[in-house]
């Protein structure tokens, strides 16, 4: 019953933040970081990679967890705190790892193989290595990233293509379901937010009752001691954290989103954020 | 066995899914058919119906061969109040300038009253009552008959080129094991090669084997998809001429010893590989015919061809290096 949920949000937005930092490099923004439970420490980092390798499978799970090839490491002690849910490939090969937990952000209606499209991480028919992969934080974040990735990629056609899609500063977020038990939800969340499970339209917070905006949840030493980050995306400065917090909303204390606030958008031809 | 009136064509079996005796075909069967189809984004026009016969032209003449997406299934025009709606091309094709401007060119007079985007079914749909289903919620399909027998019936192998290639394969999964310290313990041993039909001949790119490590980096499927990236990105450092960019395993061939587990099909399905032909199933990790048919499902953003090579030489060979089908180990 951990109804204190201020540690899994702080190490989300780590991910998304290394994320962020993806997305500046020209990778869809997708991360993971990956944290030893038996010392707390965050030991390894992983981002999308797919544009710069040209290899469709370096996603963020595999960047990250190679670095262990060579290591003996306990993969059961190892969590992973991933933005967006483990695609299929993914699910499957933290499965054959053994790896001992997944958090993600928000859902994969396209490839999603923790719950959305198949349910790789506990299928019984696909032998050893079941683990839990639970949803939900940071859901709107995980999406918000993607969006400007997307319209991005719309801005620098030579004709943008389809214009609604471009205002990601208004736009409404798709329901919020998660693909997991009850009894889950009630194990990892606690009791008392159960009535967010089908509610649909109200987000998990770190403390029960008291909204957060991702300025609360990092700040620049946390995501400077970050392993391999700096050292393969480039400096981290603190106009870059704010400019990655202002692409947010805030979350109110009951759960919903604030719409009213203004947020701003990611823009790759200029190089910075525009209003 | 009842004899089909559609089997024109000695070397097909539509019954069984079988070419030249030794080609299997895995697919989807009936009830893991996905209600919901894998869409693709094409280009629409609104015209005058005086000028339908125009597009039809402009359709046929210039946006048909050259559409790397097949539209042979959709309905090309619908009745929009007072327009005729057009499907024009896909967006993978063209962009909406270039397609404004060849409008203009080919159909000058015309009144284009509207261009957008829409989403269609990519794939044509397996039975008559899907057909309908996603006629009504994206847009008229045609209904020409099981798609797959048509394709069965249409499909063309080398077939000598094949059983050369698969041996080749064999070929390097028998020196990785001769070279392999402890040649005892064979399981967990498989080889993947990838090819590329170029100029309707099939060119081999790259070959690696796993020698029966037990963690997932060294599957031979992702190695072989890291030795294709690895070659593209050291070609275009090295290479200053424009001959076409290779991406990602776009539309190449994979062969196989064993049915791919989850991760290496969905690595596949990522990698945009054209057709894969394996030998050995593998229950119960494999992704294919084993589990969810990955590779031929509905709703994820691409499909390939999936084929079991049957020939008995080739089985026995690989049965002999590495024993029977059916041990739960992961490939």
């Amino acid at each position: 019953m951990s109804s204190d949920l201020s540690g899994h949000f702080h190490d989300m937005a780590l991910s998304m933040f290394v994320a962020y930092k993806a997305l500046l490099f020209n990778e869809t923004p997708v991360a993971c970081i990956v944290k030893n439970t038996k010392t707390g420490e965050v030991t390894s980092i992983g981002y999308n990679y797919t544009n710069t390798s040209l290899n469709g499978t370096q996603h963020a799970e595999f960047i990250a967890m190679q670095r262990f090839k060579d290591q003996d490491v306990n993969y059961k002690d190892l969590v992973v705190y991933v933005t967006v849910e483990p695609c299929i490939m993914c699910a499957s090969f933290l499965r054959q790892l053994g790896i001992g937990k997944v958090y993600y952000g928000c859902g994969n209606d396209r490839f999603g193989g923790t719950g959305t499209v198949l349910s790789v991480h506990d299928d019984p028919n696909l032998g050893e290595g079941r683990y839990e992969s639970i949803g939900g934080i940071m859901r709107t974040e995980g999406i918000q990233l993607l969006r400007n990735f997307y319209i991005q990629e719309n801005e620098s056609a030579p004709q943008p293509k389809i214009k609604k899609n471009k205002e990601i500063e208004t736009k409404e977020f798709p329901r919020n379901e998660f693909k997991f038990s009850e009894d889950q939800f009630i194990e990892n969340y606690g009791k008392e937010r159960i009535p967010l499970y089908n509610d649909g339209v109200k987000e998990l917070t770190p403390v029960f009752g008291k909204g957060y905006s991702v300025h609360d949840l990092i700040d620049i030493s946390s995501v400077k001691a970050l392993p391999y980050l700096e050292q393969e995306l480039g400096e981290i400065t603190q106009d870059q954290l704010n400019e990655f917090c202002d692409l947010f909303f805030n979350i109110h204390d009951n759960g919903e989103i604030n719409y009213d606030k203004p947020i701003r958008k990611y823009n790759a031809k200029k190089r910075h954020l525009e209003e | 066995m009842k004899t089909s009136k559609n089997s024109e064509n000695e070397h097909v079996n539509l019954e069984q899914g079988i070419l030249y005796g030794v080609l299997k075909q895995i697919r989807a069967n009936e009830d893991q058919i996905s209600e919901k189809p894998t869409l693709v984004s094409v280009w629409y026009c609104d015209i005058n119906p005086k000028d339908t016969q125009k597009i039809v032209a402009l359709i046929r003449d210039h946006l048909t061969d050259p559409d790397p997406v097949s539209l042979t299934h959709i309905k090309r025009f619908m009745k929009v109040n007072e327009c005729i709606r057009s499907i024009l091309c896909s967006l993978e094709y063209i962009d909406e300038g270039k397609l404004i401007n060849l409008i203009h060119e080919h159909c000058p007079g015309v009144e284009i009253r509207s261009v957008g985007l829409i989403e269609v079914p990519r794939y044509a749909p397996q039975t008559k009552d899907i057909t309908q289903a996603w006629s009504s919620k994206y847009w008229p399909l045609a209904w020409k008959g099981n798609p797959n027998h048509q394709f069965l019936n249409t499909v063309e192998f080398d077939i000598s080129r094949e059983e050369e290639i698969v041996s080749t394969l064999l070929d390097e999964l028998e020196q990785c094991i001769k070279k392999s310290k402890d040649s005892s313990d064979c399981s967990g041993v498989s080889a993947t090669l990838i090819a590329e039909n170029i100029n309707d001949s099939i060119k081999l790119k790259t070959i690696h084997a796993n020698t029966g490590s037990k963690t997932p980096y060294d599957h031979s499927v992702m190695k072989a998809i890291s030795s294709i990236a690895n070659n593209e990105l050291h070609r275009r450092k090295h290479s200053s001429q424009e001959d076409g960019e290779g991406y990602l395993c776009h539309n190449m061939i994979v062969y196989t010893t064993h049915e791919p587990c989850v991760m290496c099909c969905m690595a596949l399905v990522h990698s945009r590989i054209g057709r894969l032909v394996y030998l050995q199933g593998t229950p119960p990790t494999g992704g294919l015919e084993s589990n969810y048919q990955l590779g031929d499902r509905d709703g994820l953003n691409w499909k390939f061809q999936i084929w079991k090579w049957i020939g008995q030489n080739e089985v026995h060979r690989l049965e002999s290096l590495v024993g029977k089908e059916s041990k739960a180990i992961n490939y």
